[in-house]
């Protein structure tokens, strides 16, 4: 069964990045969000096995984002892939049980070993 | 301005153009005070950043620079640097080199910085209107022309 992974970022570039490297290695983009309060929406319409999500965003930023998308299902399967990557940050999203933080720039290999490791 | 704090953007900014754009971006001299209204070389990108300190950080791109960055992360040709993702590469690249340069600096002096959304504007006739905060400059020269990286940083 295809995996469906929901992306989320304010920049269209990494929407076109991501989607061109998931759809490579055989998996589907269930949904675009280009904030963290969209991101909560779409999660609950398309209940995805996997979420990639920003830090730095506008409207609600990826720290509450994967709060809210968490406290909503506890096992939700989240990647932080931020430029940000500083040991604060990173034990703030180990906190929230967030499965792997990745830090932009990203190539092919970190996206898709990373989503080996959690689906 | 410590001079200090402009080394991790200007390291980002040479190893991101390099990792991304495959574009190498060479100084032309070391940080220089930058006070004056300058006109943009035609695409430029402002990000803030506060925690213990607050600044901001401005890329400025020759618009051959940005098409070519564009190009070479994308994979396809762009004619005008208004294009939307021409000016979504030049965002971005400024979220990624502004965030890389952050975490050294947080990590290395505990500053707790965040970034906010960075901003983009595209033409030559934007004047860039440097607040009288301590601010350090740099160019850079690329096979494309040229970049222009500003890091400001004042107390919070």
């Amino acid at each position: 069964m295809i995996k469906r992974i929901l992306l989320v970022d304010d920049s269209p570039l990494i929407h076109n990045l991501l989607r061109k490297t998931l759809e490579k290695h055989g998996y589907e983009v269930a949904g675009d969000a280009m904030n963290g309060k969209e991101a909560v929406e779409l999660f609950t319409q398309l209940s995805p096995d996997l979420v990639f999500m920003d830090i730095t965003m506008p409207i609600i930023d990826g720290l509450e984002a994967a709060k809210a998308i968490k406290s909503q299902q506890p096992t939700a399967k989240i990647i932080m892939l931020s430029a940000m990557g500083d040991e604060e940050i990173v034990s703030q999203a180990k906190a929230l049980g967030i499965d792997i933080f990745l830090q932009k720039p990203f190539d092919d290999y970190k996206i898709i070993s990373a989503i080996a490791k959690v689906i | 301005m410590d001079m200090r704090m402009t080394v991790p953007f200007v390291e980002a900014l040479q190893d991101i153009f390099k990792q991304m754009a495959m574009i190498e971006a060479q100084t032309d001299g070391e940080p220089f005070t930058d006070n004056e209204e300058v006109h943009s070389y035609g695409v430029s990108s402002i990000i803030t950043f506060a925690g213990k300190i607050k600044g901001r950080f401005l890329i400025d791109l020759d618009t051959q620079v940005a098409l070519q960055a564009a190009k070479n992360i994308t994979g396809s040709s762009y004619d005008s640097p208004k294009e939307q993702m021409v000016l979504a590469v030049v965002s971005e690249m400024n979220n990624i080199i502004s965030g890389n340069a952050i975490t050294k600096l947080n990590n290395e002096y505990g500053l707790s910085l965040r970034l906010a959304p960075p901003i983009v504007f595209a033409g030559t006739d934007v004047i860039i209107s440097i607040p009288k905060v301590a601010s350090a400059s740099v160019t850079c020269t690329t096979a494309y022309g040229k970049l222009k990286a500003s890091v400001a940083i004042s107390k919070a």
